[in-house]
Parts: structure tokens; C-alpha cells; sequence
């Protein structure tokens, strides 16, 4: 029998090589999975978060005055954003030792995981009531932190000076 | 009895049919070692651990699927590490290749007929090459096997191995031209 055999048969006879059970690898792959699926979860509550906050504060109406997208992009959560772009990428390196994942081209993934994670966050932020039931609770002090802290943080009022001006109609001509 | 008879026969306890797939690969993994690595001390060091590695994962291998590229993908990533570790880049890179879609079009008939041509550039002119382009053309000239395979060795896409393998082409050209000398 070959050198190389022989050591290697040898260290298994004497149980210096030991197989791992099935048990490991299918746990293993379970705990990778769900770690995933909270990466997930975590990166579409954030992207929600984003869409609320710029519902919350006012935003979204930025954009529709004049040089109003340079104050939007001002004022734009780009932290929360960064933080999710990083957790977007941790999500695509992770599912990339799943055959599903390596065989699809890397831009085709992350693209499919950013249009999961925007799509879904949208949908929560409004199409459910969930962000504003839990800025109420927030605002009661029925929420735990870090929650609580981050609903009370939610509110990030413009500078007065970029605040809409609330106006009053007094009266409508009748088209001519 | 086929490869993945004897890993479902150690799989179900019967170690000693580990030896027969230790000699059925430790010649064609030696080979592939000495494509990445030229000590033979560390190759031989390297390949043992592939197969120490291997059996202790033994219970992770499915028997539906072919043994081959799965101890292949074993020992791709214990050279991989020992070149790292030999090397002074990081080997780490932003692989643009993995991008896109790439069509798919592994036809025997050119390989066979480069064969020969690409195994006298490549004995002179392998050690040149990145390593990215290095495993793909020993992979598919020296251990002939198909894209779906190397696919799965590497992790990457199918379509990636052809393109990666045709720029290895090149570049395999283009440094056994330096050398001056044809391959006839």
C-alpha cells in the first residue's frame, strides 16, 4: 500500500481523524441560512426606516420644488443607507457558498437582493401601518430600546429656513 | 465500485474504503499541486491535508452528485491558501469576470485539438500566469474536465470558466512567445 494511504488510513484507525456527523453540516447550513434570513430582515427594516423617515419629516416633498433635489440629497439619510449597502454586500458574500448563488453573475444577485430589499422595504413603510404603530408606542414609552431610540430619533425636522410655508387660501378666481 | 459508491460506503462507517479513493486521487491532486506550488515537501503536506480534510467532510458530500469536483473544490482551496501563504499578494481580487452573463459553449472538438499546443505552453510557461487563469487551464486541459465541473470547483458561473479560460489563452500565448521557442 502506498506511503501517503497508509498515514492517512492510519490516522482514521487511530482515531486521530475523526468524521464529522451529517448533524454538523445540516446545522451548519441551518444557522448560515438563518443568519442570512436575519440579514435580510434587518436590511428591509432598515431600507423601511429609510422611506419613513423621509415620509415622516417631510422630506419627499423637497423634491418637487425648485432645486429641491439638492436639498433632498442634503438632508438624506446616508448613513442609514451606507449601513445598508453593507449589509447587502454581507448578504450576497454569504449566499455566494450556495450553488443557487455562484452560479448566477455577481451583478445579476446583487442587483435581484437590492430590488428584494427596496421592494420590500416600500411595501412596509406604505403599504402597512407597522411604522406609524410603532412611532405611537415609541412616543408612549411602550417600546424597548434600541427601538425607542431610533423612533425618537426619527424625527428629523428641516431647518427652518427649508420648511414648507403653510399658506392660506382666501379666495379662487373663476377661470376665465 | 465508482467514486461515489466508496464515499457512501465511508459515509456509512466503512472507513477502509477511504484508501481506495486516497489512491485513486493522490496522483492526479499531486499533479495539480505542482501546477501551484514547487516544493514538493509542502505539495505532499497539502494534498494529505486534502484528504484528512475530506474524509472528516465526508458526511457533507452528496452521493447524487459527482465525487470528482468535490474534492477538487477541497483541494483548490488548500492550494489556494498555500500560495497565499508563499505568496506576498493577498491573492485577493475583485473578480470582474463573475460580473455578467457569459454564454456557455463547451465544445470537446477544440480542446482536443489545442490539447497538445496548450500542454507544451503550459509545462513552459505556467508559472507565469496569474493564478486565476493558472487553475482553469489545468483544470480543463491537464485534467480535462467539462465547464459544469470547473464551475464548481471555482464557484463562479459557467459562462465565467470560458471566458476566464479563453483570457488564459492569451495570456498563455502571449508569455510563451516571449520565451521565443515554438511548441512543435
Amino acid at each position: 500500500m502506498d506511503k501517503l494511504q497508509e498515514k492517512i488510513l492510519q490516522k482514521i484507525r487511530e482515531g486521530e481523524v475523526v468524521m464529522r456527523p451529517r448533524i454538523y453540516f445540516t446545522l451548519r447550513a441551518l444557522a448560515l441560512m438563518l443568519v442570512a434570513l436575519a440579514v435580510l430582515v434587518l436590511s428591509v427594516f432598515i431600507c423601511n426606516f429609510i422611506f419613513f423617515t423621509l415620509r415622516l419629516n417631510g422630506h419627499e416633498s423637497l423634491l418637487g420644488r425648485p432645486g429641491g433635489i439638492m436639498l433632498f440629497l442634503r438632508f438624506f439619510p446616508w448613513g442609514l443607507l451606507a449601513i445598508d449597502a453593507a449589509l447587502i454586500f454581507l448578504l450576497e458574500w454569504m449566499l455566494r457558498s450556495f450553488k443557487f448563488a455562484y452560479q448566477k453573475p455577481t451583478l445579476y444577485l446583487a442587483l435581484a437582493l437590492v430590488a428584494t430589499v427596496i421592494s420590500a422595504g416600500f411595501v412596509l413603510d406604505r403599504g402597512t401601518p407597522f411604522n406609524d404603530r410603532v412611532l405611537m408606542r415609541a412616543d408612549r414609552g411602550g417600546l424597548p430600546p434600541p427601538f425607542v431610540q431610533i423612533y425618537e430619533g426619527s424625527r428629523r425636522p428641516l431647518p427652518p429656513e427649508f420648511r414648507p410655508v403653510p399658506m392660506r387660501v382666501f379666495e379662487v378666481e373663476p377661470a376665465q | 465500485m465508482t467514486d461515489e459508491e466508496l464515499a457512501g460506503a465511508v459515509q456509512a462507517g466503512n472507513a477502509d474504503m477511504f484508501g481506495p479513493l486516497v489512491e485513486r486521487y493522490q496522483d492526479k491532486l499531486l499533479r495539480y499541486g505542482r501546477k501551484f506550488l514547487s516544493t514538493p515537501e509542502d505539495i505532499e503536506d497539502i494534498v494529505q491535508d486534502v484528504f484528512v480534510s475530506a474524509y472528516q467532510n465526508i458526511q457533507s458530500f452528496d452521493t447524487a452528485q459527482r465525487f470528482s469536483p468535490w474534492i477538487y473544490r477541497i483541494a483548490h482551496n488548500a492550494f489556494v491558501n498555500g500560495l497565499r501563504r508563499k505568496s506576498r499578494n493577498p491573492l485577493v481580487y475583485v473578480d470582474f469576470d463573475t460580473f455578467l452573463a457569459h454564454a456557455v459553449y463547451d465544445d470537446p472538438a477544440p480542446r482536443e485539438r489545442e490539447q497538445k499546443e496548450i500542454q507544451v505552453m503550459l509545462e513552459k510557461s505556467l508559472d507565469k500566469l496569474d493564478y486565476k487563469y493558472r487553475e482553469v487551464l489545468i483544470l480543463y486541459y491537464l485534467e480535462e474536465m467539462p465547464y459544469k465541473d470547473i464551475a464548481d470547483i471555482l464557484q463562479v458561473p459557467q459562462g465565467t470558466v470560458g471566458v476566464r479560460l479563453k483570457r488564459a489563452k492569451e495570456a498563455l500565448r502571449k508569455e510563451f512567445d516571449k520565451l521565443g521557442t515554438s511548441y512543435g
